[in-house]
């Protein structure tokens, strides 16, 4: 066992928190208020790889894998969880569903691009009706001659308004049920695809969220990811890596609150004293703390489990998924009880973190899924 | 081109630093946190910037105890060809005019025609490293630039005084220290921490520079942590009379007015 | 021990006062230790040079002539190394001015001599002489002993006190000047645009942050700046937004300073910005957020928004500095 970082994933994630701290964090405020992305930021993160972590360096990744890839979302996130999650889904569900199930053409056309941060991804699975149930989608392609013809409404995608790569799942067979998903792979220019609806959100409001709309969008066969039919398949797999990405941002999100309680708590003062020097504030601390190096030592459990080449960590990484987020929960919501009413309050950096903490348990599948997935895991 | 950088690794700007009770003079190591010099990037961007553009290599040199190899990568990550560590003991532990001897010795043989190094260690508080080590080669320096230019066997640098910049000219090699606003160090690219890897840190001896002699100027016999500040008065409450408050503080207590 | 040599800095005014205040200390050092004291002054009029004897100094080298007419290390390096060979000195005082810190570090080198730059204290009495100077960004102070022969020092402006003027002219001995090897050379000097004052002298600093909201924000700092009379510094936030020049920044990326007071507007007083502005006599800050940390640090605290205070209080201290 080592528990140490080695030097390349000691400075990548340094890198990481250095280009946090001066280029997201100093915005990140007055971005949240007016619900708008840091572009010019996430494009200048790809220039420095940190779009490709997982891509091999033969597609113009900087593969160094998911240990420094999870240590880098911690990071960004601490300042930026909006920002974070465009890094996460680029990351963790677009490129590495392109490396894995994606035709050599495909791969050498999009992921450099991808990687390098010329192009922003997004990943569209949810619609209005299939969220925990993606089998219940109702968006269909269907065969033309050589091609498939798409049409129906995907919603809650992130990066939808700025991605310039999409990966979409549709059913190609009208049967109801998992087995007819297809996933495809297409350029925001493709006709028939427009940008729907822009979500106004409760938190991560540094990250765009829409819908897509396909209507007649006719695609040529070589624009299927992995083969007709086995869209689920690759979609529930590419989650599995997504939710290191997730619970990344999540403990980056509670460490965040985290720092900002302990400075707080040495700062503010009641009783003639700093609170700090109260019992009911340093257990709360002390709770949060212990949250968080746990759930830390977990992201790294299941980053190295990536990395390590272990074909299955889809218990792990669910575990991951569900402890880190509802841990964010526990510490943003204590953290927010220590700024007492000044917590309640937008000057207070607490306030965003608590609402950005929120979408942790909820998207790349709710706690409630998380659990089934554990559950089926341990049953067998 | 060829540039000479000169590095030194110290305790993150964050940190609280304690002195060392076992150890008079030094500080506690255990729990810090170490990066390169903050003024070091300055140097660093720049080296790398103008050899870039006019080639040449941009080395790196350093004296420090072997932790300092980490601050070196980083330096090395974001475009320094490789870099020379010296970490005996009686050079990590000597004063800016011994290192500076050191260091002019450990450059000499490069023959750069630049070298570069931040303002100001930010541990020790020195600022006289250009000027020394550029004392030691023979060569004139500059301190505190804020902008470079080279060109046709000098460079023409600008610097801040009190009041006023001065540009000054200086022959080819010259030794210059960088200040915040010279450029904008940029971030490493993962790519290039992992090439890093195979960039050379050589290790020097004093023995191999001919140094093993070198008494010490001066010592730092104590640290101490400044006196703290008593408690201060506080107002709040309408602008009007908070005004009135600190104005009549001005002029009775602070008697600045 | 041998002498003490003054390095005396002019300015456009005359005589810098951080040359005062390093005289005053070179006057204690040979009141206490009974060695001779001088100063040596490049590029002045003999008026001038003779005109530090109200200083306190009974010799004066100066070098003089197209060579010292704008500032060069190699040549007044060279010039203050011959006075001090001439008198025997071996400890070599200077304010820590932007030439004081250039030329200490020129002359320790070429004196293989102790440099202790930034000196905020002196251990008087103690042999070897032994200074106290911040270390680790003000985070610390450094006791040390200065044990080399020679033994150069740079004073940190303001914290020394310099002396009240005397009724004297001193004795001035030209140093013959040889054609320098000059291979750096100040082709010209940009001043500033207006008089703004420079901060590392200042009595009083008034100084803006993230708080000021931007450069409109600065012309309060500033208005407040000239009622004082004194200089505008910033933070790194408000430097690194671009609202104000990089020469006006205080802390650790910044300037060091120790003025009488500073004024803290909008500034929250990180451990970065408090290692250049910690040992001001005086600290008054103005913030919205009554639990910044700069709250903790100043001696008097204004809870409010600096928008609305900055301008009445300028008012009133207008009403005082007229009154007097």
């Amino acid at each position: 066992m080592d528990f140490e970082f080695s030097d390349e994933q000691r400075m990548t994630i340094d890198g990481a928190r250095r280009f946090a701290a001066e280029r997201l964090a100093p915005v990140v405020a007055e971005l949240d208020e007016k619900g708008e992305v840091n572009l010019e930021a996430l494009k200048e993160l790809g220039s420095l790889g940190y779009l490709g972590m997982t891509v091999p360096e033969e597609y113009g990744g900087s593969a160094l894998g998911a240990v420094a890839y999870a240590g880098s979302m911690v990071e960004l996130s601490k300042a930026d969880a909006g920002t974070a999650v465009a890094v996460s889904v680029q990351n963790s569900l677009v490129n590495d569903a392109i490396v894995h199930f994606g035709t050599e053409k495909q791969k050498k056309e999009y992921l450099p691009k991808l990687a390098g941060g010329e192009w922003i991804g997004c990943f569209s699975l949810t619609e209005a009706g299939a969220g925990s149930d993606p089998a219940s989608m109702v968006a269909t392609a269907v065969r033309d001659g050589g091609d498939y013809v798409l049409n129906g409404t995907k919603n809650f995608t992130t990066s939808g308004a700025i991605a310039d790569a999409i990966v979409v799942f549709v059913r190609c067979d009208p049967q109801p049920g998992g087995k007819g998903l297809s996933a495809f792979l297409l350029t925001k220019d493709a006709a028939g695809f427009q940008v729907g609806k822009h979500e106004n959100k409760m938190g991560i409001r540094t990250s765009s969220t829409t819908e897509m709309v396909f209507s007649d969008c006719r695609l040529p066969a070589e624009a299927l990811l992995g083969e007709e039919g086995k869209g689920l398949k690759i979609a529930l797999s590419t989650l599995d890596g997504g939710r290191i990405g997730i619970a990344a941002q999540a403990i980056g999100i509670a460490e965040a609150a985290l720092d900002e309680s302990v400075r707080y708590a040495k700062e503010r003062e009641q009783f003639g004293k700093p609170i700090a020097e109260l019992e009911g504030i340093q257990f709360l601390l002390a709770d949060m703390a212990t949250d968080v190096e746990l759930a830390k030592t977990m992201l790294f459990k299941v980053a190295w489990l990536k990395d390590s080449g272990h074909k299955r960590f889809t218990k792990e990484a669910a575990m991951l998924k569900l402890f880190a987020s509802e841990m964010a929960h526990r510490v943003c919501h204590k953290a927010v009880q220590i700024h007492g009413g000044y917590g309640f309050m937008k000057e207070y950096k607490v306030e965003r973190l608590y609402r950005d903490q929120r979408i942790t348990e909820i998207y790349e599948g709710t706690s409630e899924i998380q659990r089934v997935v554990i559950a089926r895991n341990i049953l067998g | 081109m060829n540039i000479a950088v000169i590095l030194r690794q110290v305790p993150d700007t964050e940190a609280v630093v304690q002195p060392d009770a076992a150890r008079p003079g030094s500080i506690q190591e255990a729990e810090l946190k170490f990066v390169l010099n903050p003024f070091d990037e300055y140097a660093v961007e720049e080296a790398v910037k103008i050899t870039e553009k006019a080639g040449g290599d941009a080395v790196g040199f350093c004296i420090g105890p072997d932790r300092s190899e980490a601050a070196i990568r980083g330096a090395l990550a974001v475009g320094l060809r490789r870099a020379v560590l010296i970490t005996d003991a009686a050079a990590v532990e000597a004063d800016v005019v011994t290192q500076g001897r050191i260091l002019a010795a450990a450059i000499k043989g490069f023959a750069p025609e630049l070298i570069l190094c931040g303002r100001e260690l930010i541990d020790t508080s020195d600022d006289a490293m250009a000027a020394v080590v550029a004392h030691f080669l023979d060569i004139p320096h500059v301190l505190e630039a804020v902008k470079i230019e080279v060109d046709g066997g000098k460079a023409t640098v600008t610097r801040e005084v009190e009041g006023a910049d001065l540009e000054i000219e200086a022959r080819l090699p010259v030794a210059v220290s960088c200040c915040k606003g010279l450029n904008e160090p940029r971030y490493p690219k993962i790519l290039d921490i992992k090439r890093s890897r195979t960039k050379e840190i050589k290790r020097l001896t004093l023995a191999e520079l001919g140094l093993e002699s070198l008494p010490a100027k001066s010592r730092v016999v104590e640290l101490r942590l400044p006196p703290a500040r008593p408690k201060g008065i506080r107002v709040d409450g309408e602008p009007a009379v908070a005004a009135g408050q600190a104005a009549e503080w001005l002029s009775k207590t602070a008697k600045v007015v | 021990m041998g002498g003490i040599l003054v390095w005396a800095e002019t300015s456009k005014d005359g005589m810098r006062k951080a040359t005062r205040e390093a005289a005053a200390v070179g006057l204690k050092l040979a009141e206490q230790t009974g060695a001779p004291l001088a100063a040596v002054v490049c590029g002045a009029t003999p008026e001038a040079a003779a005109g530090l004897g109200r200083l306190g100094f009974s010799k004066v080298y100066a070098a003089a002539g197209p060579a010292f007419e704008k500032y060069s290390s190699e040549a007044y390096a060279a010039a203050v190394a011959d006075a001090g060979a001439r008198m025997g000195a071996d400890v070599f005082l200077m304010g820590a001015t932007a030439l004081g810190r250039d030329l200490s570090a020129s002359l320790a080198a070429r004196l293989d001599a102790a440099l202790a730059t930034d000196v905020t204290d002196i251990q008087w009495g103690k042999t070897p002489l032994t200074v106290i100077r911040p270390v680790y960004s003000s985070k610390l102070l450094a006791v040390t002993e200065l044990a080399a022969e020679r033994k150069v020092l740079s004073l940190r402006p303001n914290v020394f006190h310099a002396g009240a003027e005397r009724e004297q002219t001193a004795q001035v001995e030209p140093l013959p000047c040889e054609a320098a090897n000059i291979r750096a050379q100040v082709l010209r000097a940009i001043e500033d645009a207006g008089d703004a004052l420079d901060v590392t002298e200042a009595d009083i600093i008034v100084s803006g942050g993230r708080g000021v909201g931007g450069p409109d924000g600065f012309k309060l700092i500033a208005d407040l700046a000239q009622t004082l009379r004194g200089a505008v510094g910033a933070s790194r936030a408000a430097v690194d937004a671009g609202w104000i020049h990089y020469n006006h920044q205080v802390g650790q990326t910044g300037k060091a300073v120790s003025p009488v007071l500073y004024i803290a507007c909008g500034i929250s007083g990180a451990i970065q910005h408090f290692a250049g502005m910690g040992s001001s006599k005086f600290i008054m800050a103005v913030n919205k957020d009554k639990d910044a940390p700069i709250m903790e640090k100043a001696d008097f605290c204004i809870v409010g928004d600096l928008f609305k205070v900055l301008p009445i209080l300028k008012e009133e201290l207008a009403k005082v500095v007229k009154t007097n």
